[in-house]
């Protein structure tokens, strides 16, 4: 601890946003996955049109967006934390870290686009 | 010596033995003065025996009434019945106030008045205005005093980067024609044989309770540094004046706080009866506590006892508001629970008498230096050797400790330790060592090791421990303690008998029972031998063939060497001094103790 | 990676069994031992108690065995009290103190081991020194700017009842040597005690660095691995809740960001 000058604020740290985010994103998860569930109970047996015409309306991929982040961000410190738990060696540790990101990276924005192309239609 | 033990070699200026209250604040202060300083332990030194302390730490600090250091100082000398020494007792309690403010500031947690101030509560002997009143004047951490003492004193020591050796035990002092150069310690970890040279050791190694079966002690309390001292060719002082408290808990012997007397409890007989009120009128349950227990050994005596075999008295805390009891004694109500089965807000605490303190042990003077009798001087200082704590006999206790003053004591005289320290290593070489220094210890160490005699130590050490109980207790006549004698002589011949079964070098806590055991063996010859001597009854030495104090002939320091090859002691004595430190306050005269 | 199994030479192995003959009350203590003398694997000895001439605790069952049966079975110990934290072991399959644990609340034999997942010394006695280390890490001692008074630092009833229930903590490490987040990560995760004892010098209402002390614990490790498992609430011998402790801690970090 270093006896540095005392500011009541200190700079949020990676650790502390990392929780903080897991915390709002659990959180902000619950609504959404009741709202993805009924989605998908509303499009059950439904076919490819009507479905896309769903997503087409801009709050329903609003939401779907909205779940898609919460999601993935989740998905992204959830496995951070096991990956720090469990892979100790540091070659792996930095390798599995980089990986779970490249992965919600991908994932995330693959997920995005699909949302986005189906209510703009590009 | 055996050519399998060689020595690792270290040089200091100070080497404390012992991280208790008092080890631990002198290594503080020895830190803080730049000395190069060593703290060997036997124990991590959180779990040294101050954390079992309970009720508190006095100190006339007056947050709750009226209070001047006088008062206190009055109350220890009669609660010492006049064998302190006055300029000591002066010392501690001037200072007192000082050090508990210090503890605060270190952290220490105390309990808070409704200012926010420190919580100090009645404790026994402790009276206001020169024995009018009660003073509150202990003051508190709930009844974990002495845990939160201890860990905020370890924390301290951590803060200011002390260099301990933990787990290591001290084995001997190095003795160079009579000063002390040294410590020989064995890391318990390793095996390994460590060979301190310094200018002092400051030997903070408690008392040794565990002498006797039943007492409030740890199973470390074995007084390894009395028995160092006695090894030496040095005396111990005192060491007839053990105090029973009047509350361990029946059966498991676990303490039950003062404190709780102090809060409002009281002691009832089979009767029903609040029996202390014929003992001691005015103080009653908060009488010194040697009055106490004699006043309960009276009573278990006379068929007053309670129990099935009428064998103990009951501590009643169930009259107290709950709320009072979760905030000021939670720690005892839970040991009650445990140990005793008892709800204390429904039920009375099973309590008897049992040995928990030692008054006695290395003479010092108020500095921390350790004193011996040669050619007529008995205030003759041996160089390079201090003690304190339990370990030492300043003497601030003299025949009877009060409740709380042992708190203060290691913290006062711990401090003290650490300025003298510093004053005496000022451009002062550090000594060489002796030829073949060391060596002694390792034979020791080794023939323990190799031990093969028929019987183990828990055996021999199990026949001291009852003689001690039963021979040396509450109440003493020439008779029993000349029995006590002869039997503790037979435990002592039965040494060559010894066998220890681990030969590891590795954790071998089988060969360091034995060498404790080998150290217990030695106070308990001490102890007898004192109480065979004096023939009167002061404080705790209460004799039925000499019931009465007698200051003409015995107003005087046993002293108690004891040749540990033969278990021969020998007796003499040394004046108590007779006066106080400044004029501040006059010589208290002996009178009758009356509470 | 984590490692789940024992290592070969680490599996327990059965080891000798010390009759109580003529005991009518008889309990089995079964004793994890392991000697670093002899390359031998741990064992399991097995100790009849004669439980009409032995203390009720696990504690006095110990020493009676160490005493009469068998003087090189080996653990630490001191104040039997509950106090010194010394005699902390696994009892019947959870970390407690030999001392304060009744062997009537013990159904059927009675397994001790040391504690786990800690490097051991010699049968019931760990290595601490990382334990410790931690400990100290956290800077356990009172720490302010402003200048002292001459008297105490004055403290609210209010203010001083926050350090209940976490002063008391005696570091057994019964805790923190429970909690599997610690087995995994015991090197850089600070574990329940260390942080209970953080929190303590954090809620302390007269120390002064609770911003240099949240920097220090700001870290991916030796906060944030409590995955709040609460083994180490269950399991401490003195009643307290780290995982509360803990609790608090992300709590004042949260706030402070």
């Amino acid at each position: 601890m270093a006896a540095s000058s005392s500011t009541p604020r200190g700079p949020m740290k990676s650790a502390t946003r990392d929780f903080r985010r897991q915390r709002t994103t659990a959180l902000a998860l619950i609504p959404l996955a009741l709202f993805l569930i009924a989605l998908l109970l509303a499009l059950s047996g439904a076919d490819y049109e009507t479905a896309r015409h769903y997503l087409g309306n801009p709050i329903v991929s609003f939401l779907v967006i909205l779940t898609i982040v919460s999601a993935v961000l989740h998905m992204r410190v959830g496995m951070g934390e096991v990956i720090e738990d469990y892979v100790h060696g540091r070659f792996f540790h930095v390798l599995a870290l980089t990986a779970n990101i490249l992965f919600c990276v991908a994932v995330g924005l693959a997920s995005i686009y699909a949302a986005l192309k189906i209510l703009i239609g590009f | 010596m055996t050519a399998s033990y060689s020595f690792n070699d270290h040089t200091f200026d100070v080497v404390v033995v012992g991280a208790g209250g008092a080890g631990l604040r002198a290594t503080l202060g020895c830190v803080e003065r730049g000395l190069k300083t060593a703290n060997i332990t036997k124990v991590f030194p959180t779990r040294s025996h101050t954390v079992a302390a309970q009720g508190g730490v006095a100190a006339s600090l007056g947050n709750m009434g009226p209070d001047d250091w006088r008062w206190h100082m009055y109350d220890t000398v009669k609660g010492s019945d006049w064998l302190g020494d006055q300029d000591a007792i002066e010392y501690l309690c001037r200072h007192a106030p000082d050090a508990v403010y210090e503890l605060e500031h270190f952290g220490v947690p105390f309990s808070r008045t409704e200012e926010g101030k420190i919580y100090q509560r009645p404790f026994g002997g402790m009276t206001t205005n020169f024995g009018e009143g009660i003073a509150q004047r202990t003051c508190a951490a709930a009844d974990r005093t002495g845990h939160a003492m201890l860990h905020t004193l370890y924390g301290q020591s951590v803060r200011h980067k002390a260099e301990f050796f933990i787990e290591y035990f001290a084995i001997d002092l190095i003795m160079d024609g009579g000063k002390c150069v040294g410590v020989v310690a064995l890391d318990m970890a390793t095996g390994e044989i460590h060979r301190f040279r310094s200018s002092i050791v400051i030997l903070a190694t408690g008392g040794y309770g565990r002498a006797y079966f039943s007492a409030t002690s740890a199973h470390t309390c074995t007084g390894d540094g009395n028995a160092m001292v006695l090894r030496a060719g040095l005396p111990l002082q005192d060491m007839e004046f053990v105090q029973f408290h009047p509350t361990g808990i029946y059966g498991s012997g676990c303490l039950i706080t003062e404190g709780s007397r102090g809060e409002g409890g009281y002691l009832v007989n089979s009767e029903g009866e609040r029996f202390m009120e014929r003992y001691a009128p005015s103080a009653k349950d908060l009488a010194s506590r040697d009055v106490v227990s004699r006043a309960m050994t009276i009573e278990i005596r006379e068929g007053r006892g309670v129990g099935p075999h009428k064998d103990h008295i009951f501590l009643h805390l169930d009259h107290l508001d709950p709320k009072i009891l979760a905030e000021r004694l939670p720690g005892i109500s839970e040991s009650a629970r445990i140990f005793a089965g008892v709800d204390v807000t429904k039920e009375p605490i099973p309590v008897l008498p049992t040995v928990h303190y030692n008054m006695g042990g290395i003479p010092t003077n108020y500095h921390g230096e350790v004193l011996t009798l040669t050619d007529g001087n008995p205030d003759t200082v041996v160089p390079g050797l201090m003690a304190i704590g339990e370990a030492a006999c300043v003497s601030v206790h003299g025949a009877n400790r009060l409740g709380s003053n042992s708190l203060i004591d290691l913290v006062v005289f711990g401090r003290a330790a650490g300025i003298r320290a510093a004053e005496l290593l000022k451009d002062k070489a550090k000594p060489e060592l002796p030829k073949g220094a060391g060596d002694e210890a390792i034979a020791r160490l080794d023939h323990f090791r190799n031990a093969k005699g028929k019987t183990p130590t828990a055996e021999l050490r199990l026949q001291m421990q009852r003689a001690m109980q039963e021979d040396v207790a509450v109440f003493r006549t020439g008779e029993v303690l000349e029995q006590g004698r002869k039997r503790i002589a037979e435990v002592f011949a039965r040494r060559p008998e010894i066998r220890v079964s681990d030969r590891s070098m590795i954790w071998n806590s089988d060969l360091i029972e034995t060498l404790e055991f080998d150290n217990l063996i030695v106070q308990a010859i001490a102890t007898v031998e004192g109480a065979v001597g004096r023939q009167e009854s002061r404080g705790a030495h209460a004799r039925e063939d000499f019931p009465n104090r007698d200051d003409e002939n015995w107003m005087k320091h046993t002293l108690c060497w004891v040749d540990t090859k033969t278990g021969k002691p020998s007796v003499d004595y040394r004046p108590v001094h007779t006066y106080t430190l400044s004029n501040d306050i006059e010589y208290i005269k002996p009178k009758a103790r009356v509470y | 990676m984590v490692q789940f199994n024992l290592p070969k030479n680490s599996r327990p192995t059965e080891g000798k069994t010390f009759k109580a003959e003529g005991a009518t009350r008889v309990k089995r203590f079964r004793i994890y031992r392991w000697s670093p003398d002899d390359n031998q694997n741990p064992r399991i000895d097995t100790y009849e108690v004669d439980l009409d001439k032995c203390g009720p605790m696990v504690l006095d069952a110990l020493i009676k065995i160490k005493n009469e049966v068998d003087q090189t079975l080996t653990f630490r110990r001191s104040c039997r009290e509950g106090i010194c934290g010394s005699c902390a072991m696994n009892i019947d399959g959870a970390n407690t103190l030999a001392c304060t644990k009744g062997i009537a609340e013990i159904k059927g034999d009675v397994a001790i081991y040391p504690l786990p997942h800690m490097p051991v010394v010699k049968d019931l006695v760990p290595d601490l020194t990382t334990f410790y280390a931690q400990h100290a890490s956290i800077e356990p001692w009172l720490q302010t700017k402003t200048e002292e008074p001459k008297k105490e630092w004055l403290q609210t009833h209010e203010d001083r009842e926050k350090l209940d229930g976490l002063y008391e903590c005696i570091l057994c490490a019964c805790c923190s040597t429970s909690c599997p987040s610690y087995w995994w990560n015991g090197d850089r995760y600070l574990g329940p005690a260390a942080l209970l004892q953080a929190y303590r010098w954090l809620a302390d209402s007269r120390d002064q660095n609770t911003t240099e002390r949240l920097d220090f614990l700001e870290d991916p490790f030796k906060l944030y691995r409590c995955h709040t498992i609460m083994n180490c609430a269950k399991t401490c011998p003195k009643g307290l809740n780290p995982a509360k402790a803990i609790a608090e801690i992300k709590q004042m970090m949260v706030e402070r960001a």
